[in-house]
């Protein structure tokens, strides 16, 4: 007879743990032979080279798993977190591919499986780490009065980023979705989260882990005066004032109202239930002790998720999140570091000019410095609901008008800032400086919706918003476009569509996929 | 109501609406609401707080004042703490705030603006009773809460400082090993002299911090103040190996210079 362990809430495969229990191999797949129960909310997250979370919502509370997706062999029992259970599988291999079932049956269903990571510093065994990257995806919950004048447009930017997999990137799987905030409009309630992001990525989330930032649609329901953003007839009567999601100015969870009473819910934002983050640097990374924000690490990649909205409103909090992220760089090592969060420092997308806006300030002025002093190597951010991505910059944490391009951006041979495209990739240690000094900022916010100044009339004095400011898609710090092109502005994209970053031992990739699947931007960085 | 329903049909064929009006205009647009409806409870407080925000405290405390008279609420008495503390008022504030903890109302805000206020009015023990009762309303605070707490009472002497430490250690059990709270830690142990204390600290942070090169120069400026020249210097030499082998960062390439500058001071002291 053969034995096998059977532990709490994790089993071990491949080795022998003192906390598991040896068991005669018969009981053991019999455990296994139950069946599939469809969960609600299936989520995979803190995937590491040996390691993997399950999350769902339903009456199933164990999985098995195996290598095989017709033989499963390892049961796990899970436990309960607030509305969900949550398995953690330990004792895995290596970039190495695993079948589960939610309901612990001895079969997998078509696509619950997963992939753990490659192992620390490396790069993925079919060649690249593959990065699916959405902001602002979250409008399918958008549902006002009824109507949603976003219907379909997360989902078909879905469906074209899969065509592009498909036809033109070799298929390869993703090894991460990365969110970058503003993913369950408009205020991250717990029905917005089911409508924005679990009904729209279901096939994806059964198989890729997520690693998510906060953004100001996750915070919750406040009030506010639409008087101070429209120049609308009706405001000749006075202000109008109503409860909308976006706006809140509070850092802290405990703030969230999701019912509009004008009072906390005293649950905390969905969003940090609906997650399960590192906190203890359980992923790789420095312990951060708090769900928003962390850091992970995959295979060769640093990644690290900051949360924006703390930036304006909680200085105690800002300087904490500070003071980690120094930490956390001066302890990472890995080839590549990605840092992900919701404000952009550089952006002149529609009602989002990071001149202005409190958290996008605080953004370039406290955090953008660490970036180029510690190495960082590409930001992404959402919030503006179009793509703007930076030259190679460094030491530019002023306004716009300060933006000096010869003295704040890697050149090329002519003189003038350098795309980074196939024929003269940046590198990681610039050219110019010697150090590895210079980063990349992406603003990728139209994953579910795009804003334009399209009938608008230019802003009248004292106006900030719902206005043509002129200035639309016009930061400096962002590349060029060909502006006569349709959807093309000055220094950014008006068209839905999203990231994907792909990223080897020695070379980064970072593309912007439309909603047609074509690539219409796309940078290199090569050490 | 019909003019609330108008603005967000607007709103909706606007698709704009996700701008976040300035601060300052906030006042006069409660000043039209209020001129408009004639008064309200809920907006009195909420341009009270934004008469607070601005220092306009004998607009704030008009403005309580008339919600006062149209009810109380658990934003009201809120309001009026904040209004108390920034006058300097420390102890009514707590006594406002210590009133909606009794009531059980406010939630875990009431608790840290209690503990806050009693911190401000040097109350230290009390204060550090109400972070301890805030602390264990919520299964997990952010580090930073930690931090503004014990930087509150370190403001209060030696007390307050060692209430700090104790505070600390609390943040560091409750949450793991963290290098916000641990090295605030530190810095307080080499205040008061305790150099060997805080070296030991420091030294726990070594694997959560992967033994960096920046937490190796760290260390070895706690074993100078802890005169183990030694040890500083094996410190220092492994921080200086560590830095020429990695990748040039602006801030490794500092940390290096400053290495070999500490370095020199202790070999030209030994």
């Amino acid at each position: 007879m053969s034995f096998r362990k059977v532990c709490g809430t994790a089993i071990t495969l491949g080795s022998m743990l003192g906390a598991c229990q040896i068991i005669p191999e018969e009981s053991s797949l019999s455990q296994c032979g139950a069946a599939e129960q469809a969960p609600e909310r299936l989520l995979l997250q803190q995937v590491s080279a040996d390691g993997i979370t399950l999350k769902w919502r339903g009456a199933a509370d164990a999985v098995c798993v195996g290598a095989s997706a017709d033989a499963l062999d390892t049961y796990v029992a899970a436990t309960q977190e607030g509305d969900y259970k949550i398995a953690r599988i330990s004792g895995l291999n290596p970039d190495h591919r695993y079948f589960y079932s939610i309901g612990a049956a001895s079969r997998a269903p078509t696509g619950q499986f997963f992939q753990t990571a490659p192992p620390k510093g490396n790069t993925a065994k079919d060649g690249a780490i593959r990065m699916w990257l959405l902001g602002d995806s979250g409008t399918a919950s958008d549902t006002r009065n009824g109507k949603n004048k976003y219907a379909g447009q997360a989902q078909a930017v879905k469906e074209a980023f899969f065509r592009y997999n498909r036809e033109q990137a070799d298929n390869q799987p993703i090894d991460l979705m990365i969110l970058l905030g503003d993913n369950a409009y408009t205020a991250g309630t717990d029905q917005q989260w089911q409508a924005g992001f679990f009904d729209v990525y279901p096939e994806m989330l059964s198989s890729v882990p997520v690693y998510p930032t906060i953004g100001n649609h996750e915070m919750g329901y406040a009030l506010v005066d639409y008087c101070g953003w429209y120049d609308l007839p009706v405001c000749a009567e006075g202000p109008l004032f109503h409860y909308h999601g976006g706006i809140s100015q509070s850092a802290d969870p405990d703030s969230f109202d999701g019912d509009m009473d004008g009072k906390p819910d005293q649950t905390g934002p969905p969003y940090l239930e609906i997650f399960s983050l590192p906190t203890r640097g359980e992923v790789g990374g420095v312990a951060s002790g708090t769900e928003q924000y962390y850091s992970v690490d995959y295979g060769n990649v640093h990644l690290v998720s900051l949360d924006s909205q703390l930036t304006p409103y909680d200085e105690g909090q800002l300087q904490a999140m500070r003071d980690w992220l120094v930490d956390d760089l001066r302890s990472n090592q890995q080839d590549w570091t990605v840092v992900i969060f919701h404000h952009p420092p550089y952006s002149r997308g529609m009602n989002h000019d990071s001149d202005y806006e409190g958290a996008q300030v605080s953004m370039r002025e406290t955090f953008a410095p660490v970036f180029e002093s510690h190495g960082v190597d590409v930001i992404y951010s959402g919030h503006a609901h179009s793509y703007e991505r930076s030259w190679y910059l460094t030491g530019h944490h002023g306004s716009a008008a300060s933006f000096d391009p010869g003295k704040h951006t890697e050149l090329n041979a002519n003189g003038d800032p350098a795309l980074g495209q196939t024929d003269s990739p940046y590198q990681q240690i610039s050219r110019s400086s010697g150090v590895d000094d210079k980063a990349v900022y992406t603003v990728s916010g139209s994953a579910g919706k795009v804003t334009t100044i399209k009938g608008l009339a230019p802003c009248k004095a004292g106006q900030f918003a719902g206005c043509n400011t002129g200035t639309w898609l016009q930061h400096p710090a962002h590349r060029t476009f060909d502006s006569s092109l349709d959807g093309y502005e000055p220094n950014g994209i008006a068209r839905l569509g999203s990231v994907v970053l792909d990223i080897t031992a020695d070379r980064l990739v970072s593309r912007f996929v439309d909603v047609e699947g074509s690539v219409l931007d796309y940078f290199v960085i090569e050490k | 109501m019909k003019r609330f329903a108008l603005g967000f049909y607007i709103c909706l064929q606007a698709s704009l609406c996700w701008a976040h009006p300035a601060g300052h205009q906030r006042i006069a647009q409660l000043d039209d609401l209020l001129a408009e409806q004639g008064g309200s409870h809920a907006v009195y407080v909420a341009r009270a707080l934004e008469y607070l925000s601005l220092g306009e405290w004998t607009a704030a405390l008009a403005d309580l004042n008339r919600a006062a008279e149209l009810g109380n609420s658990v934003a009201l008495q809120m309001a009026r703490g904040k209004y108390h503390d920034s006058l300097g008022d420390h102890a009514t504030a707590a006594s406002l705030y210590r009133e909606l903890v009794l009531g059980n109302s406010g939630g875990a805000e009431a608790h840290l603006n209690l503990a806050r206020s009693l911190a401000r009015a040097n109350q230290i023990d009390a204060s550090a009773a109400a972070y301890d009762s805030y602390f264990a309303l919520l299964p997990v605070s952010h580090p930073g809460d930690y931090r503004s707490a014990a930087e509150l009472m370190v403001s209060r002497g030696e007390e307050g400082r060692r209430a700090a430490l104790r505070l600390l250690d609390d943040g560091l059990i409750r949450l793991g090993p963290n290098s916000q709270l641990q090295r605030l830690a530190v810095t307080l142990e080499q205040e008061s002299g305790q150099h060997d204390r805080a070296l030991v600290r420091w030294n726990t942070m070594g694997p959560t911090l992967n033994h960096n090169s920046f937490w190796q120069l760290e260390m070895a400026v706690l074993e100078q103040s802890a005169g183990h020249m030694p040890a500083a210097e094996r410190r220092l030499q492994a921080a200086m190996t560590e830095l020429e082998s990695q990748r040039k960062t602006p801030a490794r390439m500092g940390l290096l210079k400053e290495a070999a500058e500490l370095m020199a001071s202790i070999r030209a002291i030994r």
